[in-house]
């Protein structure tokens, strides 16, 4: 594999076995799928529900392994430690104990990333800046409002400093203003040198941060097409995405 | 095999070493009677499984003492209705009644099925035990009924010397021998949870014996030490008659 | 080694801190409180035996609400993170399920620890108040209570990975704990039934024997429990069981 590529997938398959009464039932969520991820871009991930863009980011994560083909992240297996160590995820809609303090929940979140206690603590204090959360450091968190739990999700995701960034609908549910500051965030991570993957409905928020958008239907990928190919041009990715989808 | 049934076997292997060490615990029992030989008593059933089942026997030891305890300390009436009966009747010849020894000191008959019940459940509880046994013999009397209570406990628990002492003073309690019953008894009444009833039984004993010191030893640890007031009361009238008889 | 228990203690800190902070914890070390206290009636109509009220409620009081709160952190210890997504924020860092798992395991141990600790504080203090002290066999009895909460919450973990739901897996968590107060006549029963070595005996002996345990109920019984060191090596037994049984299941678990 190609030290420019953050991830490779090459005829990945998952189908997970869905229990039933009497024999599980297999449902194929993703189907073979090959593509690969450059370092340094950011990569949407764009589809309708259930077109396995979730399974797709879990696989990169190593939370899933593949029951067919196979998937590399930062040129090792997903599910090694040391390319754990390397990536950050945010799942959708992330929960913390809302009796924390945004730093006891980033604390600890890089402590399990391997981070010594002497390393964490500025990093805790400069992701929270980066985040928009240090003015709210004193609060708890079932005081925070949902943008402000996403902020602290995209937090904990690059606490350690991860070369590689999934982001699973990051910003679902936020209000415009907080959908602005999120992008704004992403796109400071490209400059960063970060690889970042993010899924989304929302084919105008994947428009504006990605250099490269893949589309997904049915577990398969229908289209994969460059920023170059919808700026400027007429009807954009929507276009683009309604030719590949139906 | 599916994976998942083969993870489960792999799972259960990990359980061997507990069960080959089960083996090796096996011998270490609690000296407690089995389940099956806890005697139901006032509908126990769910009680006794509970005490079983949680590992609180001696709790539930102690539950059914204090019920003993308030049982035993409530007045019968059934033995009121005698009292009045005997008080009411007259005999045409102007003869007094004889109803037997200790007519007037009440049947008690759930008193020795929850004693039973409190052996069951922890024979080691030998304050319990020593009451009963001491309460059928002194206010009952009931001597054959305390000895049954004894032989019983001493059976379940045969290493409690207070069993053993308390039955041999009731080998002696119908002979005119009352210095080598308080022979017997002074160890165990000198132990701190000694039932009251039994310290003052053998104070009293010393007493007829004309061991008038210890008699007095007896009735000063009563005295300060009792949680029973009326005893506590009488034993400071004794002590100052004892102290009268020896000034 | 390394590799093993520092992600584990981690994840033992961070839970423990859980715990502490959970309203369950909360409630469950309020309720033992208010029922120790409240016994202090019961000492009083055990007259004489006070001192044997009061302790022998005191300790099963514990037991029971350090019991109560055992099951009820070990069923929902991995499920509740399964639920709200925060095992994702876990696995997708390196953190080995085996370590994860034992850290779970030995939050649980110590929030059962800090729980009997805090409440025997007040229970001696109740005991000194009314003018009895407690003595090494309250103490002893107590570090009994501990392995037989710790074996039954380890119990708990293995169970809860195949479990369809947390409160099934606390009721099979509380049916093994009365069970195992039965253990030693269960085997005997099921060896009769079925004959010595038959299946039946088999299994009734994967039921852990608590009476092993059972310290407080034999406070006057000398040589009742099993020694401490044959107490500890059965416990840790179980331990290892639960724990090895909980990482077959989990390690190939998806979230």
């Amino acid at each position: 594999m190609s030290q420019e590529m953050a991830a490779v997938f090459e005829k990945a398959g998952k189908t997970y076995l869905l229990p039933r009464l009497g024999r599980p039932q297999p449902l194929e969520a993703v189907k073979g799928v090959s593509f690969e991820i450059r370092r340094g871009e950011i990569l949407g991930l764009l589809g309708l529900n259930g077109a396995g863009k979730t399974t797709l980011m879990k696989l990169m994560a190593g939370l899933l392994a593949p029951t067919s083909g196979t998937v590399r992240v930062l040129g090792s297996d997903p599910r090694d430690a040391e390319s754990r160590r390397r990536i950050g995820f945010l799942p959708e809609l992330p929960y913390f104990y809302p009796r924390y303090r945004p730093a006891e929940a980033l604390s600890y979140y890089a402590s399990l990333s391997g981070m010594t206690r002497a390393d964490a603590a500025p990093a805790v204090a400069s992701v929270m800046e980066k985040v928009g959360l240090a003015p709210h450091a004193g609060k708890r968190i079932s005081e925070f409002s949902k943008g402000m739990m996403q902020r602290l999700g995209l937090a904990q995701a690059l606490v350690h400093g991860p070369e590689l960034v999934i982001l699973d609908e990051p910003a679902s549910g936020l209000d415009p203003i907080a959908i602005h500051d999120m992008r704004v965030l992403i796109s400071g991570l490209r400059e960063e040198g970060r690889t970042v993957v993010l899924s989304s409905h929302s084919i105008s928020e994947l428009e504006k941060v990605a250099d490269r958008v893949i589309m997904l239907s049915r577990g398969g990928v229908v289209a994969c097409v460059e920023s170059s190919s919808w700026r400027g041009a007429e009807g954009g990715l929507e276009r683009l995405f309604m030719e590949a989808v139906r | 095999m599916s994976p998942r049934v083969k993870d489960l076997l792999l799972g259960l292997l990990f359980f061997l070493p507990a069960l080959a060490l089960g083996l090796r615990a096996e011998r270490y029992r609690p000296p407690l009677p089995a389940v099956s030989d806890i005697r139901e008593v006032r509908r126990s059933a769910a009680e006794d499984a509970a005490a079983v089942s949680l590992g609180a026997r001696r709790l539930f030891a102690d539950v059914w003492f204090i019920r003993l305890m308030q049982y035993y300390g409530t007045r019968e009436s059934v033995h009121d209705e005698r009292i009045q009966e005997h008080r009411e009747h007259h005999h045409a010849d102007g003869s007094v009644c004889d109803h037997g020894p200790g007519w007037e000191k009440g049947e008690y008959p759930e008193f020795i099925p929850l004693s039973l019940h409190v052996i069951d459940l922890d024979p080691w509880f030998h304050s319990a035990v020593i009451y009963s046994a001491a309460s059928l013999a002194y206010n009952l009397n009931k001597p054959a009924e305390a000895r049954t209570i004894l032989e019983l406990a001493i059976s379940r628990a045969p290493r409690e010397w207070r069993y053993h002492s308390v039955l041999a003073a009731l080998g002696h309690s119908g002979e005119e021998n009352p210095g080598e019953i308080v022979r017997l008894l002074l160890p165990v009444v000198r132990q701190p949870d000694c039932p009251t009833m039994l310290k003052n039984q053998t104070a009293f004993l010393s007493k007829r014996a004309g061991d008038y010191s210890t008699a007095a030893e007896i009735y000063r640890d009563i005295a300060e030490n009792a949680p029973e007031k009326e005893y506590a009361e009488r034993a400071l009238r004794e002590l100052e008659k004892i102290e009268g008889r020896t000034r | 080694m390394k590799a093993l228990f520092s992600p584990a203690l981690r994840v033992a800190s961070h839970s423990l801190r859980l715990h502490l902070r959970d309203r369950f914890f909360g409630l469950f070390l309020l309720f033992s409180l208010l029922l120790i206290y409240s016994s202090l009636l019961v000492g009083v109509m055990a007259v004489y035996q006070e001192r044997r009220a009061l302790v022998d409620f005191g300790l099963a009081l514990m037991e029971l609400m350090g019991l109560a709160f055992c099951v009820y952190a070990s069923a929902t210890a991995v499920s509740s993170e399964v639920e709200t997504k925060t095992i994702y924020l876990v696995f997708s860092r390196p953190v080995p399920r085996h370590s994860y798992l034992l850290g779970k395991m030995l939050a649980v141990f110590g929030a059962a620890a800090l729980l009997l600790a805090a409440t025997a504080v007040m229970h001696s203090s109740l005991l000194l108040l009314r003018g009895h002290s407690p003595d090494g066999l309250y103490f002893a009895a107590l570090g009994y209570s501990w392995l037989k909460l710790t074996l039954i919450s380890s119990l708990v973990f293995a169970v809860s990975m195949f479990a369809t739901s947390s409160l099934s897996a606390m009721v099979i968590g509380f049916i093994l704990w009365m069970l195992g107060h039965f253990a030693p006549e269960t085997v005997f029963m099921a060896a009769r039934a079925g004959g010595e070595g038959s299946a039946l005996e088999f299994l009734a002996r994967l039921i852990p024997n608590l009476q092993l345990f059972n310290f407080k109920d034999a406070l006057d019984v000398p040589g009742a429990a099993a020694p401490p060191a044959l107490a500890l090596a059965y416990a840790a037994a179980w331990w290892a069981g639960s724990y090895g049984f909980a990482w077959a299941l989990l390690r190939r678990k998806e979230f």
